[in-house]
C-alpha cells in the first residue's frame, strides 16, 4: 500500500547528492542539451507570445490545436518524470509493483474518451467549471470547482517541484535552491507569455523526446540480451535478492479492499484531473477531442509497455553492476537514478546526458501545464466569472491570469523550498484521491444525470473532497510515513473505494431531496 | 435551486450515443478487473511461468495484454464514433 506513492512522485529517494557512475564532473552532453531545450522552448514562447493576446488564445490556444498534436501533448501531461524514472526505480527495488502502476495508469486514458472528453469539449470553453455551470447555478459550482482544481494542482505542483529540485541537483550538480528558482522562472515564462500555445508545444516536444529516449533505451536493453525477453527477465530475477518472489506485487499484500481501491484510483483518477481535462478545450470540436485521446493512448500505453523492458533492464543491468551501487548495495543516488544509470551503462556519458535532459524537459512541461490550469481557475473562474460577474474585460482577465501565473510560480518555488526535506510522496496520492472523489463524480453526474441539482453537486463534491483529504491524512501516507505513527487510523490507501461511492451517493440523495422541495412546474423536464 | 438545467441535448449530434461509451468503459473495467482480480483471488496463477523453465510469468504477459487492450478499445471506440457521427 505504501508503494502507491513511489512511482507517481519518484524523485524522492534521491536524497544523496551523488554523481552518476563514471563521471566526476558535469556531463557535457546533458548541459548542452539542457541549454538547447531551454532555448528552443523559450523561442516557441516568444513566437506564441505574439498570438496569446486574447483569452481564447491564452486558455485554449484558440481551439486551433489539431487532434494529433493535442494527443501527443496529453500524453506529455500524463507521462511525468515519475513514469520515466520512478517506475524503473520501483521495479529495481520491489519488482512487479512497478508494472502494476504501469498497467493501472495505462487504463486511465480510455475512460477519458469513453465518458468525458467529447461532452466536455462540446459544453465548455476554457475550464471544467464552464461545463458544470452550463447546468448548475454558476457562482457556487464555480467556486467549488476552482477550489478543487487549485487543491489538485497545488499538491501536484509541490510534488513535482521537490522532485525537480532533487533531480536537477543530482543530474547537473546545481544547488537545490537555484534549481527551484530556475524551474520556477522558466515555467512562469512559458505560461505567462506563451499561454496554452507555448505550454502545448513544450508538452509536445517533451513527449517526443521522452518516447524517443524510451524506445532507444529499450532497444539497446533488448539488443544486449539478443532480443530474448525471457533472458532479460531471467537475468533480472537472478540479480534481485528476492529472485522469483518479486513477480508477486507487494501492493497486493494488503486487504482485498486495499487492492481494489488502488485499482479504482489508478483507473479512474485520470478522468478527473483538471490539467488533463483542460487540454480538450484546445481542439476545434468534439471529434478532434476524441481523436486526440486516440493518439494520447497510443503514446502513453506504448510508453508504459516499454516500462516492461526498461524496468527489468535496469534491474538486470544496473542493479547487478557494482559500479552503480553504493557501499550498502543500493542504487547510487537512489532508485530514481536507475534509468539514468541504465542509459549510462548502455550508451556512456552521451546517452546518459540525453536522458537527463529529457527528464528535465519532462519536469518543465508538467509544471507548466499545471500552472496554466491553476492560473485559469483563478482568472477565469474566480476573477472573471465570479468577482467580475462576467463583465470583466478580456484584457483585465488575461492580466489577472498572468498575475496568477506569477503568484502560483512564486508560491510553488517557496513551497518547494519549504518541503525540501519532507516526504511529499503523499501529495500525488492526495491529488488522485481528490480527483476520484470530487471532480470526477461531479463531472459524470453533470454529464449523464438530469436529476443532479446544484445543492446535490456541492454536497457530493464537498463530501468527497473532505473525505479524500481526511482519510489520506489518517491513512498510511501521512499518519504513518510523515507523522511517524506506528499504524494508520484508516488503513486503505488510497481511500477511493470509500470516498467515491459516498460522493456519488451524497450527490444523488441531496439532489433527490432537493427536487422534492422544488415546485413541480419549476422543475426542468428531463429529456 | 430550480435554476438547474438538464443536460443539453443536441439533435444534430456530433456525439455518439452515451451507451457506446459506457459499454466500452465496462469492457475496459472487466479486462483490468480480471487482471487485478486474478492477483487477489489466485496469486499463484499470476506468478506462474508461461511455460516450464521460463522466467516470464503469466502476469507479465497479462499486463502487456491489458495495456494492448487500452489501445485496441480506444481505437475501436474512435473508429465507431467517427463513423456514427460522420457528416
Amino acid at each position: 500500500m505504501r508503494r502507491f506513492l513511489l512511482p507517481a512522485l519518484p524523485l524522492l529517494a534521491a536524497a544523496t547528492p551523488a554523481y552518476a557512475a563514471g563521471s566526476d564532473g558535469v556531463n557535457v552532453t546533458a548541459v548542452t542539451m539542457f541549454i538547447a531545450i531551454v532555448l528552443v522552448t523559450l523561442g516557441i514562447t516568444y513566437w506564441a507570445a505574439r498570438r496569446a493576446t486574447s483569452a481564447d488564445q491564452f486558455y485554449a490556444a484558440g481551439g486551433q490545436i489539431s487532434g494529433f498534436q493535442n494527443g501527443v501533448a496529453l500524453a506529455g501531461d500524463l507521462v511525468s518524470a515519475g513514469a520515466l524514472l520512478g517506475l524503473a526505480g520501483l521495479i529495481c527495488s520491489s519488482g512487479f509493483d512497478g508494472l502494476i502502476f504501469a498497467v493501472g495508469y495505462a487504463t486511465g486514458l480510455p475512460f477519458v474518451v469513453f465518458l468525458v472528453a467529447e461532452r466536455l469539449r462540446k459544453l465548455g470553453r476554457y475550464t471544467v467549471a464552464d461545463v458544470l455551470s452550463t447546468r448548475l447555478s454558476e457562482t457556487p459550482i464555480r467556486i467549488f470547482t476552482a477550489v478543487a482544481t487549485l487543491i489538485i494542482v497545488m499538491f501536484y505542483l509541490i510534488a513535482q517541484m521537490v522532485g525537480a529540485g532533487q533531480l536537477i541537483r543530482l543530474l547537473f550538480g546545481l544547488d537545490y535552491l537555484y534549481a527551484q528558482i530556475l524551474v520556477g522562472v522558466l515555467m512562469i515564462c512559458y505560461v505567462m507569455f506563451g499561454g496554452m500555445v507555448a505550454t502545448t508545444w513544450v508538452q509536445i516536444i517533451k513527449a517526443m523526446l521522452l518516447l524517443t529516449a524510451g524506445v532507444a533505451i529499450s532497444l539497446l536493453v533488448l539488443a544486449r540480451f539478443g532480443f530474448d525477453y525471457n533472458a532479460l527477465v531471467a537475468k533480472a530475477l537472478a540479480v534481485h535478492p528476492r529472485h522469483e518472489a518479486i513477480m508477486m506485487p507487494q501492493v497486493y499484500s494488503g486487504s482485498v479492499w486495499q487492492s481494489v481501491s488502488l485499482g479504482m484510483t489508478l483507473m479512474l483518477g485520470t478522468s478527473g484531473l483538471p490539467h488533463v481535462l483542460m487540454r480538450f478545450f484546445t481542439v476545434p470540436d468534439a471529434r478532434a477531442a476524441r481523436v486526440s485521446v486516440f493518439w494520447a493512448v497510443m503514446c502513453q500505453s506504448g510508453f508504459f509497455a516499454l516500462i516492461f523492458v526498461l524496468g527489468f533492464g535496469a534491474l538486470a543491468i544496473v542493479a547487478g553492476d557494482s559500479a552503480y551501487l553504493d557501499a550498502k548495495g543500493a542504487i547510487r543516488g537512489g532508485g530514481n537514478m536507475a534509468t539514468i544509470h541504465l542509459a549510462h551503462a548502455l550508451g556512456g556519458d552521451t546517452l546518459m546526458g540525453l536522458v537527463s535532459a529529457v527528464a528535465f524537459a519532462t519536469i518543465l512541461a508538467v509544471v507548466a501545464g499545471l500552472t496554466l490550469t491553476g492560473a485559469s481557475a483563478v482568472s477565469h473562474d474566480l476573477y472573471a466569472r465570479i468577482i467580475g460577474r462576467g463583465r470583466a474585460t478580456e484584457r483585465s482577465e488575461i492580466r489577472v491570469s498572468r498575475m496568477a501565473t506569477v503568484g502560483l510560480g512564486i508560491l510553488s518555488v517557496l513551497l518547494g523550498i519549504a518541503f525540501q526535506t519532507q516526504n511529499v510522496a503523499y501529495m500525488i496520492s492526495l491529488a488522485y484521491a481528490v480527483s476520484c472523489a470530487s471532480t470526477l463524480p461531479l463531472l459524470i453526474l453533470a454529464l449523464y444525470w438530469n436529476g443532479l441539482t446544484t445543492r446535490g453537486a456541492l454536497a457530493g463534491g464537498v463530501t468527497g473532497l473532505v473525505l479524500a483529504v481526511t482519510l489520506t491524512v489518517l491513512g498510511p501516507p501521512v499518519w504513518v510515513k510523515v507523522l511517524g505513527n506506528a499504524s494508520p487510523i484508516f488503513p486503505i490507501d488510497p481511500p477511493t473505494i470509500v470516498t467515491m461511492p459516498l460522493a456519488f451517493l451524497t450527490a444523488f440523495l441531496v439532489s433527490v431531496l432537493d427536487r422534492k422541495s422544488v415546485p413541480e412546474a419549476a422543475m426542468p423536464s428531463a429529456i | 435551486m430550480s435554476a438547474d438545467r438538464p443536460t443539453p441535448y443536441t439533435p444534430n449530434n456530433d456525439l455518439p450515443q452515451a451507451r457506446l461509451g459506457w459499454i466500452m468503459a465496462l469492457i475496459q473495467t472487466l479486462i483490468y478487473g480480471t487482471f487485478v482480480g486474478t492477483f487477489i483471488v489466485s496469486p499463484a496463477t499470476m506468478t506462474r511461468p508461461i511455460a516450464p523453465g521460463m522466467a516470464v510469468t503469466v502476469a507479465t504477459v497479462g499486463g502487456l495484454l491489458v495495456i494492448l487492450s487500452t489501445m485496441v478499445l480506444t481505437g475501436l471506440y474512435v473508429l465507431t464514433a467517427n463513423r456514427l457521427t460522420a457528416r
